[in-house]
């Protein structure tokens, strides 16, 4: 105890403090326990739902073909997974937990990318074909057996059927969609893409935000003015036109969706670290640090922000639910990604197609209406916690 | 304060100018970018006669020159004072009266100006139904919430809410349609445009057969309403058993309206009304009971009444259009109303827990007066400000409702110029949408300004 | 309530009486301009009625004798058989769907089908095809002969022959029609390109009008017979200004049965075409309907519903949808179902870039040969289309005498295909699965489509699994219909999936003549010389037989070469309302189109 000294003490008990403020919340347990579920799906999406049986046990003893098809972003994924399950575990030493997390999620990036070599090309009845067969003798598929880009193809012309309406041969315990391949399967790994996008998104606005409101806050006098006119006019700028003429003219590539709903939202936080960082200028802590000589960046980001950070943090939590809302938008316009699934897509058709295809407005409709609200509810929690705490 | 105003209206410029560069840039640096390629593409030509097309657009749009010099011509066409441009591009005298010229646009062939002035009004139309109606019921649920802090309605319209805000407008307006426009369930709104095409042909008023018919469905509506009224006032296990008795009997008439609905659809249906209807008797607020049990009573009068008629009737123009509204309203609406009511609540809280507030009923005031003339104007003054970053957020809005139900405004027309790449009709686009939503803000501040006196601008 | 709130409140009151009030005037006023209206169209159609009957009749004046046509002219027979069958009124409306805005109506300046649709029936020809026999028939000539070389085309026009406003039609607007298509300023490239041919068209007297050939041109007839005619006194004006032509959106105007009456007001997004009968119609008989509604309803579901609310009359189903379609009682009650090919189904295919300079390994024919080989087109016709297309094997219907019977479409082998790409010197290598070639090259390429049709995206999904199970790398590149047609000017592009529309007898030249790759629709950059000579011999050669079997020969070589992977035919699968009567389905397809028009509704189950 004798490094972490009081200043260490003194900066880690009201984060804690918050975060048992948001734990005691239903809402809030609510929220996280749904944004949790979503992640597990997201990284364990390639064992979840594939047409690559999980374990086969054949003449040549045992294999395991989903592992054969990983690819190197599941390895990815799996790494950042057990980083963060490590970092939670080495919570109270945060800079030990810091450390061992960075160094997981390299070893994995680096090793997936070496070590993962996926088949270019998948025929994905191949296994089926293979169990008909006989070729094998035990095997263990998958929870959901399809891959999302399944169509089928063994089993002649498929299209959108209802849940279990093909039950005993084929059981699509949430329908199919269009091309005949299997919702669920599709939800599953839509699940990245939702995840994805809100939290890079919102991480790049959250970033460009704090970096330009600080810097506005901070130097104010003719910075402020110059910088309050950009955000001005990032804001007078209607989002959604804004990211249609970007996808419309440069392409429906997902990290650049990213990117841009990124770009196009961070004029709210620069303003509340604006507002924050005004205030704070003038605390005596702040003169004391700028007397003592510490490097600027020092105290914009070791010792003001801090203190600012709330307001931002709930805001960032709506963020993300409008982030996923924006890229489901842009998917039910038309404009989404190409080849990925996502649920804005998943909902499109089920307003392109002539009927009334219930459960492919119901499922994906209702994946995005539980994440969004699941990030709202946090939300919510989060601006109780800081207002109970600040009152 | 005029100082201010004229200061605003000023600054209003270069923001429109950044706005216009920025989506500018875009266009430009985009892949393809707009070249007179891009133009012609679409059309049917030879390669000569295509060349000569190509030449002729550079000309007269100046797509071969350098970027911002692009931007500048463009940016002297919407200018009412600047140089006049002959008609095969070349600038020619100054002149202040040449008037704005928008430019026109390519993929319709016609000028910008004509295309907005037919598709903005639909908008406004929209946005300005939807406006009052997010406002009325916003404030009067988080006014009540306010007052009942911490009782089952309170965090249940909480939640509610909440849940409400978190429903994607395209999932609202594709279960909207799907449920309440389609021949599968129940049909009883159209499904896409603003008029049916015998709306065109029809008179502005509704009519019925005979006069008789008229009377009837007064008859009936007025009845309904009395009766419902009547029993709002009633005793509360009175009040409860006709509200459930009248939400069994709605909702097994709803339910035996759907196509091919068994009984299961009907009980659930009966069920969920009476519940809604009996726990909407039962409210301590009067006023909530009252519309409650004078709607239904007014529902249930038109269906008798209609059940009885005999000629047919006749919609009427206003009517028709109405009813083409109803639920691209409701999809706008239902957003905006769960974020005021909101907003609503926690300004109207914070009021009553105030100094004032508390003076006030220190002096004797009954709680309806401090409510009434004390907290409930102070607590309008967030929704004045949010107000200003409503309307961007319906005519955001109107993009999705209006792609969902086929209707012609200026939501749809920036979807098809944004695809089309229709670089006039893009840039006009986003001239107006900023425009709007800077003197939206500068409303809200001015309103602000007149809201409270001790906000001065000096 | 004081005073002020009392006088408020009244003032209110008062003007929202003097509101409806005025509503109800205004209502007043609106019943009868109706009803003014509805006389005066019962008047006009009155009118018409009267001004036929005395055409019929014959007239003894002096002067000019116009010799009356007597019976009924073999272009109207049909109509007139249908006329004469119990329970055949006139009236009603015929409503149809467009599935996309139209551009323009204005003719010449127009390029989809669509408008072409529209306009069938408010422009005229000298000639039209019998819809069984195939064979020529007068409409607005009476009599035609060709010259012994083929080089000059003399036809004669009937008498009487009105526009729709009255003014007479004649020699000099046929003459017109020519060289205002040949008008350079003129937004008309394609008709131009077809229309060079001609040499000149002249009016010889007021109903008499000569076409020249410059050389013997095997659709010659076709050609002069098709030609539009445009009436001077209308149309003339453009010449001064082009520009307001080539930009005019509703300059529709002709002597058919049907005449626009928006025609200079009309706008692409006012959502709907009307096009009423023509009062002053020419010919023996009016047309039975009174007016024919296009609704532009690009939504595919709002489409449906309308059909299934009784707001439109016909609908166009995509395979899946018509098999589901079908199996709806309450819809198949109101409603009756045709699946038929017609004669004049296009085609759909796949263009392989051939292009020198395009780095794609399509310009061996064995490596085009083998995808052919690779594509199990009857799987495709079972999945995507639910059975109802046929394959292509060639630009040319196999109903047609235009194709050689005796070649029949490649079946699915893959392993010939194996064996093919191998003699191309395209093998697995490395063993990742995927073909090299010896460079190291891997067989990887894009397939770019446009991404709004769903049938589309499903036939390339099936493509890349079935060449992935051979070893071939398939990127899907769905693209906008413009942004296509730029990567096809540019030859920016792999391989391409698209369609052509076609025809009774179709001209190859434009599609694979290499003179046409730079300049025309030879954008794939096929050459073959012994082809292009077959091409031109053919496209001289006017009689029938000796054409026929150059076209065979064409087919060989496209057979054999594959510059494209030819996919198949479209059934075309219709919804129509059953109160129609007299569809019948002819060599031409459904009689839906056929102008004169041939439906009718009876008086009882009239709906407008």
């Amino acid at each position: 105890m004798n490094e972490a000294g009081p200043q260490e003490v003194a900066r880690v008990t009201p984060a804690r403090a918050i975060a048992r403020a948001i734990f005691a919340r239903r809402g809030a347990r609510l929220g996280l326990a749904w944004i949790a579920l979503v992640a597990l799906l997201a990284v364990f999406a390639p064992f979840l739902a594939s047409s690559q049986p999980l374990l086969v046990v054949g003449e040549g003893g045992f294999a395991s073909p989903v592992l054969n098809h990983l690819a190197p972003e599941d390895g990815a994924l799996l790494g950042v997974f057990l980083a963060v399950l490590v970092a939670w575990r080495l919570a109270r030493r945060p800079r030990v937990a810091l450390v061992t997390a960075a160094g997981l999620v390299t070893v994995a990036l680096i090793a997936s990318h070496t070590l993962l070599e996926p088949p270019r090309l998948v025929a994905h009845e191949q296994p089926r074909q293979t169990v008909a067969a006989g070729d094998w003798d035990w095997v263990v598929w998958a929870p959901v057996p399809w891959s999302p880009d399944d169509y089928l193809r063994d089993y002649g012309h498929t299209g959108l059927e209802a849940p279990l309406e093909a039950a005993p041969t084929r059981v699509h315990w949430l329908g199919t969609e269009a091309g005949g391949s299997d919702l669920l399967a599709g939800m599953i790994h839509a699940t990245r893409v939702a995840l994805g996008i809100g939290l890079v998104a919102t991480g790049i606005a959250l970033v460009i935000g704090v970096v330009i409101g600080g810097v506005m806050g901070y130097f104010s006098g003719i910075v402020d003015i110059l910088g309050m006119r950009v955000v001005e006019v990032v804001e007078a700028i209607p989002t959604l036109f804004l990211l249609l003429i970007f996808v419309a003219f440069f392409g429906r590539d997902l990290y650049l969706m990213m990117v841009i709903i990124g770009l196009t939202s961070w004029s709210v936080y620069a303003r509340y670290v604006r507002a924050e960082f005004l205030k704070l200028r003038q605390q005596e802590y702040v003169q004391a640090a700028v007397v003592a000589g510490l490097p600027l960046r020092s105290i914009l980001f070791r010792h003001m922000l801090p203190n600012g950070m709330a307001p931002v943090l709930v805001t960032a939590s709506f963020g993300v639910a409008s982030a996923i809302l924006a890229e489901a938008t842009l998917s039910f316009l038309g404009l989404g990604p190409v080849d990925t699934p996502t649920w804005g897509r998943m909902l499109d058709q089920a307003v392109q197609s002539s009927t009334f295809n219930w459960w492919m407005a119901l499922f994906p409709g209702g994946a995005i209406f539980c994440t969004v609200f699941a990030y709202n509810l946090l939300g919510e929690a989060l601006r109780d916690a800081m207002d109970s705490e600040a009152a | 304060m005029h100082a201010y105003i004229l200061r605003r209206l000023l600054l209003m410029v270069p923001t429109l100018f950044g706005i216009t560069v920025v989506v500018f840039a875009i266009m430009v640096a985009a892949p393809g970018g707009v070249s007179p390629e891009t133009l012609t593409a679409g059309q049917n030509l030879d390669p000569e006669a295509r060349k000569a097309l190509e030449a002729y657009y550079n000309r007269r749009y100046g797509l071969d020159d350098p970027a911002p010099v692009q931007y500048l011509r463009w940016l002297n066409s919407i200018a009412p004072v600047g140089f006049t441009v002959a008609a095969d591009g070349s600038l020619g005298a100054f002149s202040w009266t040449k008037g704005m010229d928008l430019g026109s646009s390519f993929r319709y062939g016609r000028p910008v100006a004509d295309l907005i002035a037919e598709r903005l009004p639909i908008t406004l139309l929209l946005n300005a139904l939807s406006i009052p109606l997010v406002y009325l019921v916003a404030v009067t649920v988080g006014l009540q919430a306010a007052r009942e802090r911490g009782s089952a309605f309170d965090t249940g319209s909480g939640l509610a809410l909440l849940a409400l805000w978190s429903v994607p407008t395209m999932l609202a307006g594709v279960l909207f349609i799907g449920f309440f426009a389609s021949d599968q369930y129940w049909q009883w709104f159209p499904t896409a445009g603003t008029l049916s095409r015998e709306g065109a042909a029809m008179t502005f008023l509704p009519h019925w057969g005979t006069a008789l018919d008229a009377l009837k469905v007064l008859a009936g509506a007025g009845l309904g309403v009395a009766a419902g009224l009547g029993a709002a006032r009633l005793s509360r296990p009175w009040r409860v058993g006709i509200g459930a008795v009248a939400g069994l009997l709605l909702g097994g008439a709803w339910g035996a309206a759907l196509p091919d609905g068994g009984w299961t659809s009907l009980a659930a249906l009966a069920a969920a009304l009476a519940a809604l209807l009996g726990g909407a008797a039962s409210a301590s607020v009067p006023a909530l009971r009252g519309v409650a049990l004078g709607g239904a009573g007014l529902l249930a009068g038109l269906i008798v009444a209609a059940a009885v008629m005999e000629a047919a009737f006749v919609r009427g123009y206003l009517l028709d259009r109405a009813w083409h509204l109803v639920l691209p309203v409701l999809t706008l609406s239902y957003g905006g109303i769960a974020f005021l009511a909101k907003l609503t609540r926690s300004s109207v809280l914070e009021n009553l827990h105030s100094d004032y507030a508390r003076t006030a009923r220190a002096k004797g005031l009954p709680e309806s007066d401090v409510l009434w003339r004390h907290v409930f104007r102070n607590s309008l003054l967030p929704l004045v400000t949010v107000a200003a970053t409503l309307l961007p957020a319906l005519l955001s809005g109107s993009v999705i409702v209006e792609s969902i139900f086929s209707i012609e405004g200026m939501g749809k027309l920036a979807v098809e110029a944004v695809t089309g790449r229709d670089r006039e009709l893009v840039l006009s686009i986003t001239l107006i949408s900023g425009l709007l939503t800077l003197a939206g803000y500068l409303l809200a501040d001015l309103l602000y300004a007149v809201v409270d006196p001790r906000v001065s601008y000096e | 309530m004081n005073r002020l709130t009392l006088i408020t409140v009244a003032g209110f009151g008062l003007t929202a009486l003097l509101i409806v009030l005025a509503m109800v005037q205004v209502d007043r006023q609106w019943q009868e301009l109706t009803e003014i209206r509805e006389a005066v169209e019962e008047q006009r159609d009155r009118i018409g009625e009267l001004r036929r009957e005395l055409d019929r009749r014959p007239v003894a004046t002096t002067g000019e004798a116009e010799s009356p046509e007597g019976a009924v002219p073999p272009a109207f027979r049909r109509a007139q058989e249908a006329s004469r069958q119990p329970g055949f009124a006139a009236g009603d409306w015929r409503v149809h769907a467009l599935g996309q805005g139209l551009d323009t109506l204005t003719p010449l300046v127009s390029t989809d089908a669509y408008a072409s649709e529209i306009q069938n029936y408010v422009l005229e020809s000298l000639l039209v095809r019998h819809p069984e026999t195939l064979e020529w028939q007068g409409l607005l000539a009476r009599d035609w002969e060709v010259a012994e070389d083929g080089l000059t085309i003399t036809f004669e026009l009937r008498r009487g022959l009105r526009f729709s406003d009255g003014e007479p039609l004649t020699a000099a607007d046929v003459a017109f029609s020519y060289d205002f298509i040949m008008d350079e300023a003129i937004a008309a490239p394609r008709q131009r390109a077809y229309y060079r041919r001609v040499e000149a068209v002249e009016a010889v007297d007021r109903h008499t009008v000569v076409f020249r050939f410059a050389e013997p041109y095997f659709n010659a007839l076709s050609l002069a017979g098709g030609l539009p005619v445009l009436a001077e006194h209308y149309y003339g004006r453009f010449r001064e200004e082009p520009e307001a032509f080539n930009n005019s959106r509703s300059r529709l105007f002709g002597s058919g049965p049907y005449r626009f009456p928006a025609a200079g007001e009309w706008t692409p997004d006012s959502g709907r075409v009307e096009l009423e009968r023509n009062p002053r119609y020419w010919g023996p008989l009016e047309p039975p309907f009174r007016r024919l509604v296009w609704e532009v309803i690009e939504n595919d579901s709002a489409r449906l519903t309308t059909y299934r609310n009784g707001d439109i009359d016909l609908y166009q189903a995509r395979p899946r949808e018509f098999e589901d379609l079908l199996e709806d009682e309450a819809l198949m009650g109101r409603s009756d179902s045709r699946a038929y090919m017609s004669p004049t189904a296009g085609y759909s295919y796949i263009a392989w870039n051939q292009r020198q300079g395009a780095e794609t390994p399509f310009d061996d024919t064995r490596v085009r040969r083998a995808m052919t080989f690779l594509t199990d087109r009857e799987a495709l016709i079972r999945e995507v289309m639910a059975g109802h297309a046929e394959v292509a094997v060639s630009p040319f219907n196999p109903r047609s005498p235009q194709h050689d019977e005796a070649i029949e479409p490649r079946d699915h082998d893959p392993e010939r295909a194996r064996a093919l790409l191998e003699e191309a010197g395209w093998v697995d290598r490395d063993g990742d699965g995927v073909l090299e070639d010896e460079q190291g090259n891997e067989f990887s390429f894009q397939l770019t489509y446009v991404q709004a049709s769903t049938d589309t995206q499903r036939v390339v999904e099936y493509l890349r699994d079935a060449w992935a199970r051979a070893g071939i790398e398939m990127e899907p590149r769905p693209t906008e219909w413009s942004v296509m047609l730029e990567a096809i000017d540019q030859g920016d592009y792999d391989a391409i999936t698209l369609g052509w529309t076609s025809g009774i007898e179709v001209d190859i030249y434009q599609m694979f003549h290499s003179s046409q790759v730079d300049e025309g629709d030879n954008y794939v950059g096929y050459r073959n010389p012994e082809l292009d000579a077959v091409i031109e011999q053919a496209r001289a050669t006017v009689e029938e037989g000796p054409r026929m079997a150059l076209w065979h020969r064409a087919e060989r070589h496209l057979f054999e070469d594959q510059p494209y992977t030819f996919l198949f035919r479209r059934e075309t699968l219709l919804l129509l309302d059953d109160r129609f009567r007299n569809v019948q389905q002819t060599r031409l397809g459904l009689n839906v189109d056929a102008v004169p028009v041939e439906w009718y509704v009876p008086a009882a189950e009239q709906r407008y």
